[in-house]
This record gives C-alpha cells, sequence and structure tokens, in this order.
C-alpha cells in the first residue's frame, strides 16, 4: 500500500510537472537545441501523449512484475541502472554510517560525561556547526582544501573504497551532529536512574557506568535515529554525490530529475520507501533485542 | 581526569588515522610525459549513453571518433573532411567526392556504395535531415562517387553535412546488421562502426577510453591515450583540472572566470564565437510589444557594450545583431542609441515627466521579462537591462521560469525572454533558424512573426544557390528584422574551457569539436 501510494503521488507530481519531458530527455542527452522534428519523435517514442491515467496503469503493471521500465534518457533497464550503481550508494552509505556513528557516540558520550562544562560546550558547539554548513558548501570546500591544495584524495570519486573517505566524511556530519544530542540527552536521563547509585556504590567507575550502564538504557532513541539516518544514506545523498562525481544512486537520480527521466524518478521513490521499512524493522528488532522491556511490552 | 583525558586522546588519534585514510587514495594520475606523443583527459558535463549512431552519433565528432562529410569554418563557408570536394553540379544535384583510402575502423572501405547507404539512411532516420532535405535521394555515381539530388535546391548542404547532428560518418551495414541481432547499444563499443582516428576502447556510466588508430587515413594521431570524463557539476569539473586529474574541463560557467585569474593551476581559456548568445524576445501579440516602436525602442536603449565589457567581464563581445562580424552577410543592425530609443517611445505616446517612468493613458510602460536557473548568465543579463532600461523610463520585472521553451511557446502570457538560442547551426546552416524562427507559422516562431515581405525573403535565401544574391537576401533580411524589431540578442558569448598549465594553449575550437587528429598540447588542436 506504501509503496503503491507513494509511485502514485510521486508519478502524478511528475505528470503535472511544467515542461516538455520528451525536450528535456533530449537536452539531457546533449542536444542543446532540440528541433520540433526531435521531440515529437521522442513524444512518440515514450507515448507521452497518452492519458497520464494510462500511462500510470502500464507503469504500474510492469512494476508488479518487477519491471521498473527503460530509461527515458539511456534507453537502459532502469532496474540495470539501479543494479549499477547500488553497490557504490552502499559502500558511501556504510562509511557515512561507521563516521557518523563513531561521532556521535564520541561528541554524546563526551558532553554527557561532563555537563555543562567545557567538554560538554565544546561537543555542543561542534554539533552545530556540522548541522548549519550545507553539504554542498562542505563538499566543495574540502575537494578545494584537502584535495586541491593539500593533495590528498580525488576530486573525481570513482566509487570505490580507496576514495569514500571525503564523501562518507561530508555526507555523514550532519546526521552526527544530530545523533550526538540525542545521545546526550538520552544519556542524561539514563544518569539520572536510582540503579546508577547502586553500580556507584559497588565500585564501578564513571567510565563503567557511562559505557555499561547508562548507554544501553540510552540505546533506543539513539538507534531509532541512527536506523531511520540509515535508511536516509541507502536512499542516496543526492547532493554529495553529486559533488564528490560519486557514481552512485542519488547521482543518477539527480539527472534523472533534471532529465524528466520519469522511470527512474518513481523507481527511485520505490527503493527509498523500501529502504525506510527495512530499516524501521531493523531498527524495531535491535532495540527489542537491546532492552528486554521492549520485548515483553512492559 | 586522566583516563577522560587518556579515553579523549585516543578518540584524536582515531580521527587522525582517518585522516591519514584519505592520504592513502591516489592523487590524480600519472604526470604526463614531457617527450612523446601526450595524453589527453578531458572533463565534460555531458555523458555518452552508448555508440548508437542515431542516437548518439553527435557526440562523436566532438571527441575524435567519428567525422563527418564536411567540416564547420568560421566564415560560414564547410570546407571538406572526409570527403575531397563536394560541388553543386545544377540546382538540385551535389556531386560528393570522397577522399580514397578511408576505411571504418572495422577495416571495411568507405566507398560510393557506402556512403549512398548512409545518406539514404539517415534521409529516412534522422528527422531533421529528412525535414531539411525532403525527397532528396542518393546514388553511388562512381567508386569514390555519390550524387545527391534534391528535390528543389538546397544552398545549405554543405552546412548539413558539417552538423554533428545529420550525417555522421559511419557503417550502415554494419549498424543494421547489428540491429537485426537485437544485440544492446553497449556492444557497439569494438564494432568499429566509426572513421575517426580514435576508438572507443571502452564506456561506462563515469568514462569513455580511446586509442589513436594507427591506420587513420590522415596518418596517426596526434594523442597517445585519450579520456573523457563525464563529471555534471562544474565546480568538480574544473577542480579535476586543478587536482591533475583532467587536463581540460568543459562548460565552465562564465561566473567561474573570475576565480581563476592568478592561478598557476587552471586556466581561464576562450575561443572565437560563430554566433551570438542570448536572444532577447518579445511576444508581439501583447502589449507593449504588439507596437513595433516600442520594440525597437528597446533595443536601440540598450547599451550592448556595457553587457560585454562590465557585465559579463568582457567574456562577451557586444551583440551587432544576429551573426557574428565574421560572416560575409554580416549587418551591424544592433546599435545602442538612446535618444532614438527616447524618440521612438515619445512618438509611440509613451511619455515621461523628468526621471520617472514611462506611462500613456495612465498605463506605466512596464513589461516582464522571463529568466530561466539552467543559463545562470540570463539572469545577470537580465538585471542589467533593467537597470538600462530605466534610464530611459522602461520598466522591467524579471521572472525566472523553469521552463523557458514550455513558457515561450505558449502564445500567451508572456511578454519578454531573455533565451539562449543561436541563429546558425553547428554547421553553419543558416536557412533552418530563419524558417523555424522567423517565418511566418515556423514550428520556433514563438514571437508571432508574420511579414509577408520578410517571408518571400526567407523563401528565396532558402533556395538561391549564389552565394552573392545569398549574401544581399541575408543583409536585406536582417535589416528588416531591425527595422521591425522583431529579434535582437543580448551578448556574444566566448565560447571557454578550463585547462591545466600543459594545455593552456589550447584553441577552442569551432562547434564542440573539441579533439581532431592533431589535437596536441601547444599546438594548433583543429588544422
Amino acid at each position: 500500500m506504501t509503496l503503491a501510494a507513494a509511485g502514485m503521488i510521486v508519478f502524478g507530481m511528475l505528470a503535472v510537472t511544467p515542461g516538455d519531458p520528451a525536450r528535456r530527455v533530449l537536452e539531457a542527452r546533449g542536444v542543446t537545441e532540440p528541433s520540433p522534428a526531435a521531440v515529437a519523435a521522442v513524444r512518440a517514442e515514450l507515448r507521452l501523449d497518452d492519458p497520464v491515467v494510462v500511462r500510470f496503469g502500464r507503469w504500474a503493471a510492469d512494476a508488479a512484475r518487477g519491471d521498473l521500465g527503460v530509461s527515458w534518457r539511456t534507453g537502459r533497464p532502469v532496474a540495470d541502472e539501479f543494479a549499477t550503481r547500488l553497490p557504490a550508494t552502499l559502500r558511501l552509505a556504510a562509511a557515512a554510517l561507521v563516521l557518523a556513528v563513531g561521532m556521535a557516540l564520541l561528541l554524546g558520550t563526551a558532553a554527557a560525561a561532563a555537563p555543562g562544562r567545557w567538554p560538554d560546550v565544546l561537543a555542543r558547539g561542534i554539533a552545530l556547526a556540522m548541522l548549519v554548513v550545507p553539504s554542498f558548501v562542505l563538499g566543495v570546500v574540502l575537494l578545494d582544501v584537502v584535495v586541491v591544495r593539500a593533495g590528498l584524495g580525488r576530486v573525481i570519486a570513482d566509487g570505490t573504497w580507496s576514495t569514500v573517505f571525503l564523501p562518507a566524511l561530508t555526507l555523514a556530519l550532519s546526521s552526527a551532529a544530530t545523533w550526538s544530542r540525542v545521545l546526550r540527552t538520552s544519556l542524561l536521563e539514563a544518569g539520572s536512574s536510582t540503579h546508577l547509585l547502586v553500580s556507584t556504590a559497588r565500585g564501578a567507575s564513571r567510565r563503567r557506568v557511562l559505557v555499561v550502564h547508562q548507554l544501553p538504557n540510552a540505546a533506543p532513541p539513539f538507534l531509532t535515529l541512527v536506523g531511520l539516518g540509515t535508511a536516509a544514506l541507502i536512499g542516496g545523498a543526492p547532493i554529495v554525490e553529486s559533488v564528490f562525481t560519486w557514481p552512485g544512486v542519488g547521482r543518477y537520480t539527480v539527472e534523472a530529475i533534471n532529465a524528466r527521466d520519469m522511470p527512474v524518478v518513481v523507481g527511485f521513490t520505490l527503493i527509498a520507501v523500501v529502504a525506510y521499512v527495512a530499516a524501521s524493522l531493523v531498527v524495531d528488532l535491535v532495540c527489542a533485542a537491546i532492552d528486554p522491556r521492549l520485548r515483553s511490552g512492559r | 581526569m586522566v583516563r577522560r583525558y587518556l579515553f579523549a586522546a585516543r578518540a584524536v588519534v582515531a580521527a587522525v588515522l582517518a585522516a591519514v585514510l584519505a592520504a592513502c587514495a591516489t592523487t590524480g594520475g600519472p604526470a604526463p610525459a614531457e617527450d612523446g606523443p601526450a595524453t589527453l583527459t578531458i572533463a565534460t558535463g555531458f555523458a555518452i549513453a552508448d555508440l548508437d549512431p542515431l542516437t548518439n552519433g553527435f557526440w562523436g565528432p566532438e571527441f575524435g571518433y567519428v567525422e563527418l562529410l564536411m567540416r564547420p569554418e568560421r566564415n560560414g563557408e564547410p570546407s571538406p573532411w572526409v570527403l575531397a570536394g563536394l560541388t553543386n553540379t545544377d540546382p538540385l544535384t551535389w556531386t560528393l567526392t570522397l577522399r580514397d583510402g578511408v576505411t571504418f575502423q572495422n577495416g571495411t572501405r568507405l566507398d560510393g556504395n557506402a556512403l549512398a547507404a548512409l545518406l539514404n539512411f539517415q534521409l529516412a532516420e534522422n528527422p531533421d535531415l529528412a525535414a531539411a532535405l525532403p525527397g532528396a535521394v542518393a546514388t553511388a555515381s562512381g567508386p569514390l562517387e555519390v550524387t545527391l539530388r534534391t528535390t528543389r535546391p538546397a544552398p545549405n548542404v554543405p552546412a548539413l553535412l558539417a552538423d554533428e547532428s545529420m550525417v555522421p560518418v559511419y557503417d550502415v551495414a554494419a549498424y543494421q546488421a547489428h540491429l537485426a541481432s537485437g544485440a544492446p547499444a553497449s556492444d557497439l563499443v569494438g564494432a568499429g562502426l566509426y572513421t575517426g582516428p580514435y576508438v572507443v576502447d571502452s564506456l561506462t556510466a563515469e568514462s569513455m577510453q580511446l586509442s589513436p588508430r594507427a591506420d587513420h587515413w590522415g596518418g596517426p594521431p596526434a594523442l597517445r591515450d585519450l579520456t573523457i570524463r563525464f563529471v555534471p557539476e562544474a565546480s568538480a569539473r574544473i577542480q579535476a583540472v586543478q587536482a591533475g586529474e583532467a587536463d581540460i574541463a568543459l562548460y565552465p560557467p562564465t561566473a567561474s572566470a573570475p576565480t581563476l585569474q592568478g592561478r598557476a593551476d587552471s586556466f581561464f581559456v576562450t575561443g572565437e564565437p560563430t554566433g551570438p548568445t542570448f536572444v532577447l524576445e518579445f511576444n508581439q501579440r501583447e502589449a507593449p510589444f504588439d507596437d513595433p516602436r516600442v520594440r525597437k525602442a528597446v533595443y536601440a536603449g540598450i547599451d550592448y557594450t556595457e553587457l560585454a565589457d562590465d557585465v559579463m567581464n568582457g567574456l562577451y563581445r557586444p551583440a551587432t545583431g544576429p551573426y557574428v562580424e565574421t560572416l560575409p552577410w554580416a549587418e551591424r543592425t544592433q546599435v545602442t542609441d538612446v535618444a532614438a530609443a527616447e524618440e521612438l517611445l515619445d512618438r509611440a505616446g509613451w511619455v515621461r515627466s523628468g526621471d520617472g517612468p514611462r506611462s500613456r493613458n495612465g498605463t506605466e510602460l512596464r513589461f516582464s521579462l522571463l529568466t530561466y536557473p539552467q543559463q545562470p548568465d540570463s539572469d545577470a543579463l537580465a538585471l542589467a537591462v533593467q537597470a538600462q532600461l530605466a534610464r530611459i523610463g522602461v520598466g522591467v520585472d524579471i521572472r525566472q521560469v523553469p521552463d523557458i521553451q514550455s513558457a515561450v511557446a505558449q502564445q500567451t502570457g508572456w511578454q519578454a525572454s531573455v533565451r539562449g538560442s543561436g541563429f546558425i547551426s553547428f554547421g553553419g546552416d543558416y536557412i533552418t533558424p530563419l524558417v523555424n524562427s522567423l517565418r511566418s507559422g515556423g514550428p520556433n516562431n514563438y514571437t508571432g512573426v508574420a511579414d509577408p515581405v520578410l517571408d518571400a525573403l526567407i523563401d528565396q535565401v532558402a533556395v538561391e544557390l549564389d552565394p552573392g544574391v545569398r549574401d544581399d537576401l541575408l543583409r536585406r533580411i536582417q535589416r528588416v528584422i531591425a527595422d521591425n524589431g522583431y529579434l535582437g540578442y543580448l551578448g556574444v558569448r566566448l565560447p571557454a574551457v578550463v585547462t591545466g598549465p600543459r594545455w593552456r594553449g589550447y584553441e577552442v575550437p569551432i562547434s564542440n569539436l573539441w579533439v581532431t587528429a592533431t589535437t596536441a598540447p601547444d599546438a594548433t588542436p583543429n588544422g
């Protein structure tokens, strides 16, 4: 139901978007001033003059069989196009996830370990800075400073592990900022529990209390955010992928949007919805595994 | 407290290690050899999907793996390329003579039969070519000769054969065999369909790799390796040059030029334009542009030199009319004359008191001007025009639209637009733009021009084979356009690329022919 509704909404929105898709497809193919004859030929090829309901029905029937159609821009099956690019996106998402979780844990625990003191202030300031700078600005600046001036890394990423660090770092920063703030709050809430007095009285160090006793209790909201954020990463990071020329799904979808490549855009919507649904399920299972209260429904 | 700091220290060390990982990634590519043939890596904004000649063949001449029958020239007279000669033997007949020894990359010889098959196939499959040469038929009239017969005089045949989107040279028989086999377009890599000096070895969504062809009819080409990288972001293309990952970045935005001044790792290199860039067009169906005096006044009230030199920082040349002055028929019809503009507006009844806006019968003289985000220069030019026209009492409201083509295709609902639109094709065809844009009922006649005198002149020039008579007709057409304010251009953008140090002497070519057999660093690439 969710998939069907999402596909219908996006398909409908694209159908009413101003502009001739045939012309946009030709421009995306590099024909800067398409002739009326060429536009007409593409309209006929893509059957754009059929009623939108007929076009959606045709697409939906194919999608139900696993056929996401053919890219209007490249002429290749959409499923193949995504399959080619998905490994690179998963690589980027995985690297960004590791960096984001690591930075969130570092900033969140440092802030919670000394609330109101300089580690907390510093961590919150860093998180704020990471949050307010737009990713495309950060990406361009990183490329200029780190790659062009310092000679480290590569401008044109090739989708492999050797060039993933800078795009993953750029992608991870805003997520890490948000997650660290939630983790700090959760840790402080968990830190006010009375059972921690018992563990302290039994000789547990502050670090042990924080890591062994506070963190698991603070984990569920943090993990929920991480899970949903992971779905956002897997769904593609269009801006970061475009800035770093990362050959993933996000960048491909941006190009498809510019070209009004409807089968690709709607196909991407389905992938994003599946990613969110799957990530939500995994988060629920992990939280239940960590917190027995969730298992028993208490 | 000590443990806390130890914990923090470990975290810092981890971060440093992570940064070091970035340094471990390969930076750029191998430095080019100083002696011997050079390599070239070009970063372009458009990806090439496949090597299908019908859908993507136009990319080939740009990157050296496809050739054309004729080569576009800046004087408007294409010269033979794969052809040895092109002769108009009578008003309806053209004789095409091939060079001897031209072969496709698969080894098949390009002879008269193959060329005739190519032309007939393109006439059948390419709607633009078919529209330009309706009913034309090609027949082999010798081992290296083809006769092309048209149904009406077609003086633009040389320009059509010099246009990358019309007749790319390829092995039609092999292509038809490929189509019949049902194989995917990706199989065309390695099929050797084309005659170009470079052969495509691999094509992915990220790049194209080419190697030189030793048996090319013109001799071995100048480069030992050619890579085309598809990089949609303009800033990334420029940074790739700066980081040494590319030698040339195509399609840099005009706004990037000032940022490159003083750098030693990248250079904004400009070339000679072949035509003006942004047309300022008026919808003649709607007031105030239903009055030719207002149209002419607006064109006369614009300072084209200021636009080129100050607003666009010298990266444009002032527009003087629909054609650049290197073309033999170009007339200087666009002249800034503020006094004449004001007199025209006074005569049209748009009067002003002091320096205020002009009005007539209580209505202010004001119009909306469309721009679009795909061409950022359109906004800069529109702002400048707004300021300039304010001096003569004309108000301008700027409105950005997401799809300007769709907006101006409507008969109503818009008054004026700034739009990127050439008035001469890549190959030098001057007829099709006139027919499409200015002839009554033309498919691109968005402004609603309907002038029987102009129509007659266009119909005459469309079939005029004598260059002298043609030039005279085109001059008369330009004067009619100017006398009625049918069309005007805001500027002539200089074509530009960004290069690294070794390619600083790169000559920006005509018609996007970025790579030819002679392209080399510190040499004229398109001789």
